[in-house]
């Protein structure tokens, strides 16, 4: 039942992603709900349970968006993995790490989404995509994981682990 | 101390080591994914998965519409208002081109009419004049034009409207402006001739103060109506003769009179007249 509902959390943060969020701009880019989610979750319950949830966002994020299935899900679960590792290194060592973990992630993310379309498509204006899509998106994502993470922070503390998947 | 570091340190990398191991299997379930799409092999769970998805993306994009059309319009205010300052302008503007248009059509017609006029009765010398000041509602109705005695013209020459209605005479000259003392004035009496259905019969028409035109003597065995033209009799020499002056508007007749008498309504609408015509051929004998 639990894992029913955090996957329904995800799939309406990806169904708002698509048809809310992308309509508002924040720095002139939109902030990806569930990518944020992802990072955020990852940081703090680590790499596990950041891949299996970055998989299944990035899937369901695919398929509302329409976008070449796996293609999220490839970055999302990468993303999650490097997240999940260097939170149970680094976490608690200093309060910006999350934001400053969430920008880097979001870079990343960006990247191999860039990277994986580049080869299944058109190539990529890497100067582009750089200037115009991922500062500002790692910005607006960092801006808003100031929200995201507390409150992934407080779901996990009034769940006490019972969301756990240990591999 | 040492043993727990050192558990706690093997616990940590087995737990990593897994954590590698389970990565590599979601990325080649990832990048099989990809493949599979790519391979249009995915096309009907896709359809299945839009088929449920779709209708609630419609629905949710319906029910924020609204929302995001008012946010849309509060950040347009400003861009709004300079629009409207723009087309407020632009409206004036406007309004300007056409009240200009509207008097070159006014006076554009109102050349027509002299010209037909003068074109119909070659026998008046005319000059156009326009007018330039008015006094309707006064007990000296007049109207001022703007040609004067160093433009030609004579105390008593007759005025007459572009569409060749009797006006006035000229009363006060001054080098490029006159007065015209107009027919409704109570100081004006025009020799005129009613042209009835039995015949014609002369009086004057005479100014009132309240801004109209009487006919006190009209001799009784001629029977005029209402509707009966009204001409300038050309008697006394002041006015040429058939100038048209109005229509008979109102009969009064008593067998205990020995006149009858008409009110009668002019032509001209003096409150619209903008210009106007001087005959200067028809100079009275004083």
């Amino acid at each position: 039942m639990r894992y029913a509902v955090a996957l329904l959390v995800l799939l309406a943060e990806a169904l708002l992603q698509v048809s809310v969020v992308s309509r508002i701009t924040l720095l002139g880019v939109t902030p990806q709900l569930v990518l944020l989610s992802v990072i955020s979750w990852s940081l703090i319950r680590g790499p596990a349970e950041g891949m299996f949830w970055g998989f299944v966002g990035g899937l369901l994020f695919d398929l509302v968006s329409g976008s070449p299935l796996g293609v999220s899900a490839f970055a999302m679960v990468l993303v999650a993995a490097i997240c999940g590792l260097s939170g149970r290194t680094l976490f608690g060592s200093n309060v910006l790490f999350p934001l400053s973990m969430v920008f880097l992630a979001t870079g990343v993310y960006v990247l191999l989404c860039g990277f994986v379309l580049a080869t299944l498509h058109d190539p990529t204006n890497w100067a582009a995509v750089l200037r115009q899509v991922l500062l500002p998106t790692a910005t607006a994502n960092a801006v808003l994981g100031l929200a995201v993470y507390p409150l992934a922070a407080f779901v996990n503390n009034h769940t006490h682990g019972q969301l756990r998947i240990s591999f | 101390m040492a043993r727990l570091h050192h558990e706690g340190k093997g616990l940590y990398q087995l737990q990593t080591s897994r954590a590698l191991i389970w990565l590599g299997m979601f990325l080649v379930l990832s990048v099989s994914l990809i493949v599979l799409d790519q391979l249009q092999r995915l096309n009907g769970a896709e359809s299945a998965a839009s088929r449920l998805l779709v209708p609630v993306q419609t629905e949710l994009t319906q029910k924020v519409n609204p929302v995001f059309d008012f946010w849309a319009t509060l950040e347009q205010i400003g861009q709004l208002r300079q629009e409207n300052t723009r087309l407020q302008a632009q409206v004036q503007q406007l309004e300007l081109q056409a009240r200009q248009g509207r008097l070159a059509e006014a006076q554009n017609s109102t050349m027509r009419a002299q010209l037909h006029y003068a074109q119909a009765n070659p026998q008046f010398k005319l000059a156009p004049a326009t007018i330039i000041g008015k006094d309707l509602h006064g007990l000296d109705d007049y109207i001022e034009i703007d040609r004067g005695a160093l433009d030609g013209l004579k105390p008593a020459m007759t005025v007459i409207s572009p569409e060749g209605f009797l006006v006035g005479r000229l009363s006060q000259l001054e080098g490029h402006r006159a007065r015209v003392l107009i027919i409704t004035n109570p100081e004006s009496a025009v020799a005129a001739t009613i042209v009835a259905a039995a015949g014609t019969t002369d009086d004057v028409v005479d100014g009132q103060l309240d801004g109209r035109l009487s006919m006190t003597n009209i001799q009784q065995n001629l029977p005029i109506a209402k509707g009966d033209d009204v001409v300038t009799s050309g008697l006394g020499g002041n006015f040429p003769k058939g100038l048209k002056i109005g229509q008979i508007a109102a009969v009064q007749k008593s067998d205990v009179q020995l006149f009858q008498q008409a009110e009668v309504a002019p032509y001209c609408d003096f409150g619209k007249l903008s210009a106007v015509e001087v005959i200067t051929n028809n100079v009275p004998i004083d």
